[in-house]
């Protein structure tokens, strides 16, 4: 043992209370950091469990677009961008069938919906605010049989899955409920229901019966809207067609105002018109005619796209590392010079996702707002109890001791400290955590559901959080020391030895 | 003496009284009704194609063009998407308090309101349909201005109602005529939205419609549309383009 070590250890059991009350401080810093780490690593990994398991997988595969691409579309700030259609998803298709890496893999389109019934009038509804948000949903767009073989997320209350190729809805019982408040009808197996899209190429509408009603087997974010269809229902409802259909010939007066750099310029001349020509009277006969000729329309309305799709949802097989999969899986779309992107659960998640990043900072906010009480605290009880051991040191200094040695043994005093208790805290927030393992923190709220990833939340330690745990403590105390001392060198040795 | 003092009296006094009338405030209340009248076609029927061309940063412009009817005298508008092709038939229809759209590829319809925005554009159904100012908003303030060459009044608007598109509308009125130049809408907190401009305006029987309108979008900025009127008529329509056999029949 050395002489330091000796020194250090002799200085603690000297100074019982002193001691006692910093090593307390740092026991309690380790058990809040530990337990609070342990259940935010928990909670984590649940929300993570959930989300992949609910409706992201672990890999989302999607084109590139401007914004942020979530399931929920893109995120493009001040303005609306469509979700990009995957380029080549025959070739993707056929790559992730064939990757040994890949456990399963299901292809998706979503859009937005307000659900609704025929009716004659708009007094049969419910319009509040709380009855608009029932009626509103995220579709997502399935090919159904492979679908459900990857996502084992929904417990059938009434009816079934929906088939390849069949047309209809799942909803959840939820919103069944919300339904029939707004409508005063029932919502059951068989109802028809009118889905009227958003796409970017304007509103649509489709009529579609209930094949199913379900339970999430576990909620969290985003559950609450989602609703599923039949993949071609939606890419009709979004508009996803093959070609945009028309060149438009326009007159020149009829963009004239678009170029107006000033307004007030506009407004210089003769305001009124005379050269607008009257239209031809419309008849009975000549209704049918309005939109031109019926073949020509039919023949040059746009086709639906029966090959787009949105997103590709990966599930990898057990062991494979999902950001190493997902790094490789980007160079090789741009090697193969393929645009689209490869992203894991969070950025499927969208907003839900981000909200945990959110969490995260304002819990390592937290942290560090205790460390710096920790070391506030411990820098104060080592200044008083380094100025109480002044004449000790200026005696030692007086005897030839030099600088580096004094400062090496209170640094070797409060490491010794802070390990020693470091560990302590360790021992009792593990005690802790184990208890709340067995115990379980029950959600007792919807929000609480989500954020917990699940019913009951069972707390553990990662060792990783451990070591980081012991290394910051060690820093604080590192920190804490060095103010102390230096006040105490500053002192000269004479002085440092008349002092009581 | 006396006499010359009474007439130049008399005179400034008719002076004086004449520039206090020319200098009082018309009545607003009275313009509201004539520019809700202008573009009322009463017992008539008025039918008139818009076409409206869509700027946004980055995108190609995009054209719609509809077909719209009217019969005010019972409140009834139809309005008929002709362009573009993936929305040709689609249409919307209002009797009364009643608003419908008509989509031709499901053949179904479902309610929707006169807020809803025409296509991809800027413009809403609302800013095709007769006006009703004077029953749907009362006067906030009211100043002056200029538009152009023209001196206007502004006139400040707060709506009675929630049926209208915005709850607050500024309009900028010709004086010597009145026509509005320009109209900004405001959200509830004062948030400028849109700015119309209307600089182009025909007569339509004894009606003054606007014939070219800019709709600027003022929360993403560079997006606007410009929507140009042509074909106006008021000959009579058959009852049944009133109807959702008329949207029915005229897409299949």
């Amino acid at each position: 043992m050395s002489v330091l070590f000796r020194i250090a250890l002799r200085n603690i059991l000297e100074h019982k209370s002193k001691s006692f009350i910093i090593g307390a401080i740092i026991a309690l810093g380790v058990v809040i950091i530990v337990v609070g780490n342990s259940l935010m690593d928990s909670a984590e990994a649940g929300i993570e469990r959930s989300f992949i398991a609910n409706y992201t997988g672990q890999v989302m595969v999607t084109g590139i677009a401007k914004g942020t691409i979530s399931l929920f579309g893109v995120q493009s700030p001040g303005t609306r961008e469509e979700t990009p259609v995957i380029p080549e998803f025959d070739a993707l298709r056929e790559k992730f069938a064939q990757d040994p890496q890949v456990r399963g893999f299901s292809p998706l389109v979503t859009g937005f919906s307000s659900l609704s019934v025929e009716s004659d009038s708009a007094d049969s509804a419910d319009t509040s605010d709380d009855s608009a948000m029932g009626k509103f949903t995220l579709l997502f767009g399935i090919e159904a049989e492979g679908y459900h073989k990857l996502f084992d997320n929904m417990k059938l209350v009434s009816g079934r899955y929906l088939r390849n190729g069949e047309e209809g809805i799942l909803i959840t019982r939820k919103r069944a409920d919300s339904l029939k408040k707004s409508y005063k009808r029932d919502f059951v197996v068989g109802t028809k229901i009118l889905l009227n899209g958003f796409g970017v190429n304007g509103m649509k509408i489709r009529e579609l019966p209930i094949v199913g009603i379900f339970d999430w087997k576990q909620e969290n974010g985003g559950t609450d809207f989602i609703s599923y269809v039949d993949v071609q229902t939606l890419r009709a409802l979004n508009g996803m067609t093959v070609g945009s259909g028309d060149e438009v010939k326009l007159a020149p007066s009829q963009t004239a105002l678009l170029a107006a750099t000033d307004t007030d310029s506009l407004f210089g001349g003769d305001m009124v018109d005379t050269g607008v020509k009257p239209g031809a009277a419309i008849t009975e006969r000549s209704i049918g005619t309005l939109l031109g000729d019926k073949a020509a329309n039919a023949a040059s309305r746009p086709a639906i796209d029966t090959g787009a799709w949105h997103y590709i949802l990966l599930r990898l097989k057990p062991g494979v590392s999902v950001p190493r999969y997902i790094a490789s899986l980007n160079l090789w779309f741009a090697r193969e010079g393929i645009q689209a992107r490869a992203g894991d659960w969070q950025a499927a998640a969208g907003p839900y996702g981000q909200a945990i990043d959110v969490v995260r900072v304002v819990f390592d906010v937290a942290i560090l707002i205790v460390a710096i009480v920790a070391i506030i605290i411990m820098m104060n009880t080592l200044i008083i109890s380094v100025i109480e051991r002044t004449s000790e040191i200026g005696t030692m200094r007086a005897l030839g001791a030099q600088k580096s040695f004094v400062w090496r043994m209170f640094l070797t005093e409060t490491l010794t400290l802070t390990i020693v208790f470091g560990l302590v805290g360790m021992v009792l927030a593990g005690t802790v955590v184990g208890i709340l393992n067995v115990i379980g923190i029950k959600a007792s709220s919807s929000f609480l559901e989500i954020l917990f990833g699940g019913k009951v939340l069972r707390p553990v330690i990662q060792a990783g959080s451990l070591i980081w745990t012991l290394v910051m403590v060690t820093v604080v105390g590192f920190l804490a020391h060095l103010y102390p001392v230096a006040v105490a060198m500053r002192i000269p040795p004479v002085r440092a030895i008349q002092t009581e | 003496m006396k006499g010359i003092r009474r007439v130049l009296f008399l005179a400034s006094a008719i002076v004086l009284s004449g520039s206090f009338l020319w200098a009082a405030d018309p009545d607003f209340h009275q313009i509201l009704r004539t520019i809700d009248a202008m573009q009322d076609f009463g017992g008539l029927d008025y039918s008139a194609v818009y076409t409206i061309v869509t700027q946004k940063p980055g995108e190609k412009d995009s054209t719609t063009q509809a077909r719209l009817f009217r019969r005010d005298e019972h409140n009834q508008f139809v309005l008929l998407i002709m362009l573009p092709e993936v929305q040709k038939g689609q249409g919307y229809l209002k009797i009364d308090e009643n608003v419908w759209f008509y989509d031709p590829e499901s053949r179904k319809f479902n309610h929707s309101t006169m807020k809803e925005n025409i296509s991809d554009s800027k413009a809403k159904n609302s800013d095709l349909s007769k006006r009703h100012l004077e029953d749907d908003y009362e006067i906030a303030s009211t100043s002056e201005g200029t538009i152009g060459k023209f001196p206007v009044w502004v006139i400040e608007l707060k709506a009675k109602t929630n049926e209208v598109s915005y709850p607050k509308t500024r309009l900028f009125v010709r004086k010597d005529e009145t026509m509005v130049l320009k109209q900004e809408d405001y959200s509830v907190s004062d948030r400028l939205m849109r700015t119309t401009l209307m600089p182009k305006y025909t007569r339509v029987g004894d009606k003054l419609l606007p014939s070219m309108i800019l709709i600027n979008d003022e929360l993403n900025k560079g997006e606007k549309s410009q929507l140009t009127m042509t074909e106006p008529s008021i000959a009579r329509l058959p009852d049944k383009v009133f109807s959702k056999a008329f949207l029915e029949q005229v897409s299949q």
